[in-house]
């Protein structure tokens, strides 16, 4: 059974010659890419600050710096590319990263295990684009470059996972790695639901505002005439236990 | 005291019963029909309200659709 | 009695902790989640307010919600309908949102934070603002005006504040609803001028000083405000009421001109027409909204015959109105409450339940603004060794300050980290950077290279509160309940202009803040020390955050931010870092051995 990752990979070396088709693609691509780095370092190192295990949250803070090492190189590499869309100061564009509060949201476990597998799908990510920039040595060695780092953390994070296993905790990662994968492929069905369900969402209310809107209007119009600013005398309300429990 | 956020210091997180589920937005309502007759801005405004909830409801409903969205096509 | 106020849904959600009159804890929501102006239900805030406490949720006697929900709904509903066949996409987006979610809040609440239905109360969003700004203040009796851009229905309104031996009490005067409203024509500008409404106001008041106030005529087309201080907006410029995104009509461009694109290079001081049309506009904006501000405090005088002032809402935030009126108005004495927007009707709330309708006694007093999360020490420590940072642990603060004054000496900017968050928009000492105000070209370096932000923003001081007389000009005492929380601006004196250039803005003005040692000491120790080395207690205070991000809370977050700009030093409690000493970490070559790392030994 070929696996998610290597599906990936073909998918990936399919599409990237129309995805990665010019200079202004590729640095907005970079972009983007630095954008993702940034938000897992803030997420590692927010790992890092919370974790109690000395070796653990050495490793997170590796991995870390790593990733904002990796963004640092994608935002140079966009500009070299493409210096024409320049931001406020464009030597120090910040790239805006947010966190997901990974940490936080998951137990230990399933946090290394998305560690792992969303490492392991970056690596090949990343190998299929070193490939494809085989004739643009500057790209080429950026994308070996990461591979290196990617391949450090999908070690540590394996790592971590086995000896838990040997722990006798094996269930527990197994059930992990099953969460993270499934949790994966139910945001992806949840996004396009999300997206469909939106869509008709918006429809129904657009049409409700021609469709119910008109007749109150009406009567609003005809019994309620607008009123035209100026002070209004305040009644005072809220002021017993009472009105606090109302919501209006 | 560390900023470590504690989860289980908030109350275990758990689903309202489903009679509070019910009677919270009845009385959400009524608190609004008592708003517009009291407020003098429209008694028109409680008509209008429940055509409005009616269409929320199918709203959460759709919402639903984040759950089933490959058989949308079927349904609509 | 244990009240949790919360404000949510709008912008800058927030949560307060108030058991038995004293405000325990307070913070802000986008701290926690690095989302700014966060505005879901601020469930981190409230963790950290009952972890602070050490409670649990069944422990808390009332969850205040900062204002009626229903009342605002209803505004939404009957906005609609006046204003149909307009408005359809703000009807989709707005009612959508409500009818899904917001009208079922107790649910959510009941499910999220696990309480219970009859634990949770409703407020009102300007009594909210006024309760923030009165029961917090050192007032025993005061006038309390509120200004934002829309609560519920009310846009301004005119209160009084009484604590006497029967309790205390606010009574509501006057107010004037929505669509009037000098918080949203502020706003509208904003939006015109190109910035993000909520965000760019700020930024108006700093390009207000570049301009010349040119176009006063034609803010008296959009706005007529009458003798009493009500204000009629003409709302053939505005569509804020019933547009889903914009805020002014093509009417608004035929009588200023073209609006600003966002984001589009604005050089100051001004070298094109647009520039120059564009700080002129600014600079009326500026000035019609302080003349406003000041007949609507003497408004409030004539209504209530107090010689004190709460001010409150988000137009409280404008320091530079807040000058004039300290300067003209008819006030002895006004106090602006360090989280006047949004953020602080969460502590209006709780502050409100507990005095005014739960009858526990108050004391009117001078509180600080250090609510929020503290850094404790040996997380620092253990964090930066295991983590492998370099940095120097002082055993005394006294040593740290004078580590931290050499650095400064030398021409570096730092990060300085120093117990509990502030509560509110400003750094005061908590969570700053900091730098040598003395030196020219401090401004534009950490524009450029630190908050990566634009040119013309100026920078506050931080002043010795013994020397605020000798470096800055303000009204003869009433200012000392506005200083501490950087509420206004304050002339600098002719020497400060000398020897400050780095914080004089460009019509020579700062908003200073005065450090007192009784309720900032360690600051106030910095300062201090810097001023024997220096001859100056006074150093650039920013706030520790880079450009769309929220004022750091933790260690971890401030040594993100400190690696990602071109700080020179990080102070975290008595930890120094310095940045040359972790550059390798930046670097490639800082592998470590990968064996050592794996199995735990570095």
């Amino acid at each position: 059974m070929i696996s998610t990752d290597g599906t990936l990979s073909m998918f990936v070396r399919v599409i990237a010659p129309v995805v990665w088709r010019n200079d202004s693609k590729v640095a907005a691509k970079f972009r983007r890419f630095s954008a993702t780095e940034a938000g897992s370092a803030l997420d590692m190192l927010k790992a890092a600050e919370l974790e109690k295990d000395s070796r653990r949250r050495k490793l997170f803070f590796r991995h870390a710096l790593d990733e904002a090492r990796h963004s640092n190189y994608f935002r140079d590499h966009a500009r070299q590319i493409d210096a024409s869309e320049a931001g406020l100061n464009s030597r120090y564009d910040l790239i805006h990263a947010t966190r997901q509060n990974l940490y936080q949201g998951l137990p230990l476990v399933d946090f290394v295990a998305f560690v792992y597998l969303a490492e392991r799908r970056g690596a090949a990510h990343f190998r299929s684009l070193e490939s494809h920039f085989k004739d643009r040595p500057e790209i080429h060695d950026l994308f070996k470059r990461i591979g290196k780092d990617e391949n450090f953390h999908i070690r540590y994070s394996k790592r971590l996972l086995d000896e838990w296993t040997r722990e006798g905790r094996g269930s527990e990662v197994r059930a992990a790695l099953r969460r993270i994968r499934l949790n994966r492929a139910w945001d992806a069905w949840r996004r396009s639901g999300r997206q469909m369900g939106d869509f008709v969402s918006r429809l129904a209310l657009r049409i409700s505002y021609f469709v119910v809107v008109p007749p109150f209007s009406l009567i609003q119009r005809v019994l309620q005439p607008q009123q035209h600013g100026g002070w209004l005398t305040a009644q005072q309300t809220t002021s017993n236990m009472d009105e606090m429990e109302k919501m209006f | 005291m560390s900023t470590t956020i504690s989860a289980k210091k908030l109350g275990k997180k758990k689903s309202a019963s489903w009679i509070e589920r019910v009677i919270s937005p009845v009385r959400t309502l009524h608190e609004f029909n008592q708003l517009a007759t009291r407020s003098g801005r429209g008694w028109w405004l409680i008509p209008m309200m429940g055509t409005l909830v009616m269409l929320g409801v199918l709203l959460v409903f759709i919402q639903v659709i984040e759950y089933v969205a490959p058989f949308v096509y079927t349904i609509f | 009695m244990k009240v949790i106020g919360i404000s949510a849904y709008f912008h800058d959600s927030s949560a307060a902790l108030v058991i038995d009159g004293k405000v325990v804890a307070a913070a802000q929501e986008e701290r926690f989640t690095r989302i700014k102006h966060d505005s879901g239900l601020p469930l981190q805030a409230v963790r950290f307010c009952l972890d602070y406490a050490g409670l649990t949720i069944d422990e808390i006697d009332h969850i205040v919600f900062y204002e009626k929900p229903l009342q605002r709904f209803e505004r939404l509903l009957v906005t609609h309908l006046a204003e149909f066949p307009k408005g359809g996409g703000q009807f989709v987006s707005s009612i959508g949102r409500w009818l899904s979610r917001r009208l079922w809040m107790k649910n959510e609440w009941i499910r999220e934070l696990g309480c219970r239905a009859d634990q949770i109360l409703c407020s009102e969003h300007h009594l909210s603002h006024a309760a923030a700004a009165f029961l917090h203040s050192p007032y025993e009796t005061a006038a309390i005006v509120t200004a934002d851009g829309v609560g519920e229905w009310v846009t301004t309104s005119i209160y009084r504040g009484i604590t006497d031996s029967s309790g205390s009490r606010i009574e509501k005067l006057q107010e004037l609803i929505f669509p009037h409203s000098i918080g949203l024509l502020y706003a509208a500008i904003t939006a015109y001028l190109g910035f993000e409404v909520n965000e760019g106001e700020y930024k108006v008041m700093g390009l207000a000083a570049y301009g010349t106030p040119r176009y006063m005529a034609e803010f008296e087309k959009l706005c007529k405000v009458n003798d009493d201080a009500s204000l009629v907006l003409d709302m053939d410029y505005f569509c804020y009421n019933w547009h889903a995104t914009d805020a002014f009509t093509p009417a608004l461009e035929a009588l200023l001109g073209p609006a600003r694109k966002p984001h589009a290079k604005l050089t100051l001081p001004a070298v094109t027409d647009d520039d120059r049309r564009y700080s002129d506009i600014a600079a009326s904006l500026q000035k019609f909204t302080e003349a406003y501000m000041l007949k609507l405090v003497q408004q409030a005088q004539k209504l209530t015959g107090e010689k004190n002032l709460c001010l409150a809402g988000g137009v409280a935030l404008n320091c530079v109105a807040n000058l004039k009126l300290l300067s003209e108005g008819p006030f002895e004495s006004i106090y602006v409450q360090s989280a006047a927007g949004d953020a602080g009707g969460a502590l209006g709330a709780a502050l409100y339940m507990t005095h005014v309708i739960g009858g526990i006694p108050r004391r009117p007093e001078l509180n600080h603004a250090f609510l929020g999360a503290p850094v404790e020490k040996s997380d620092v420590v253990r964090f930066f060794s295991d983590c492998g940072v370099p940095f120097r642990e002082f055993a005394t603060t006294t040593e740290m300050c004078r580590a931290v004054v050499d650095c400064l000496m030398d021409g570096e900017v730092g990060g300085w980290v120093q117990g509990r968050f502030e509560h509110g928009p400003r750094a005061l000492g908590g969570r700053s950077i900091i730098a040598d105000a003395r030196q020219p070209y401090m401004r534009e370096r950490v524009n450029k290279k630190i908050k990566y932000r634009e040119e013309f923003r100026p920078f506050a001081p931080a002043c010795l509160a013994e020397d605020l007389k000798k470096w800055f000009v303000l009204p003869e005492g009433r200012v000392e309940y506005m200083t501490p929380f950087m509420c206004c601006v304050a002339n600098v004196s002719e020497e400060g202009k000398k020897v400050l250039p780095a914080i004089t803005h460009v019509d020579g003005t700062a908003r200073v803040q005065r450090v007192e040692a009784a309720h900032n000491p360690v600051f106030h120790e910095l300062l201090s020390i810097f001023k024997e080395q220096s001859g100056v207690g006074v150093l650039l205070n920013t706030s520790f955050n880079l450009k769309d991000e929220p004022i750091c809370n933790s260690h971890g977050e401030a040594f993100a931010t400190f690696m990602r700009s071109e700080m020179d030093f990080l102070v975290i409690e008595n930890c120094l870092v310095r940045k040359e000493d972790c550059l390798r970490l930046s670097r490639e070559e800082y592998q470590a051995d990968e064996t050592l790392v794996m199995a735990g030994r570095n």
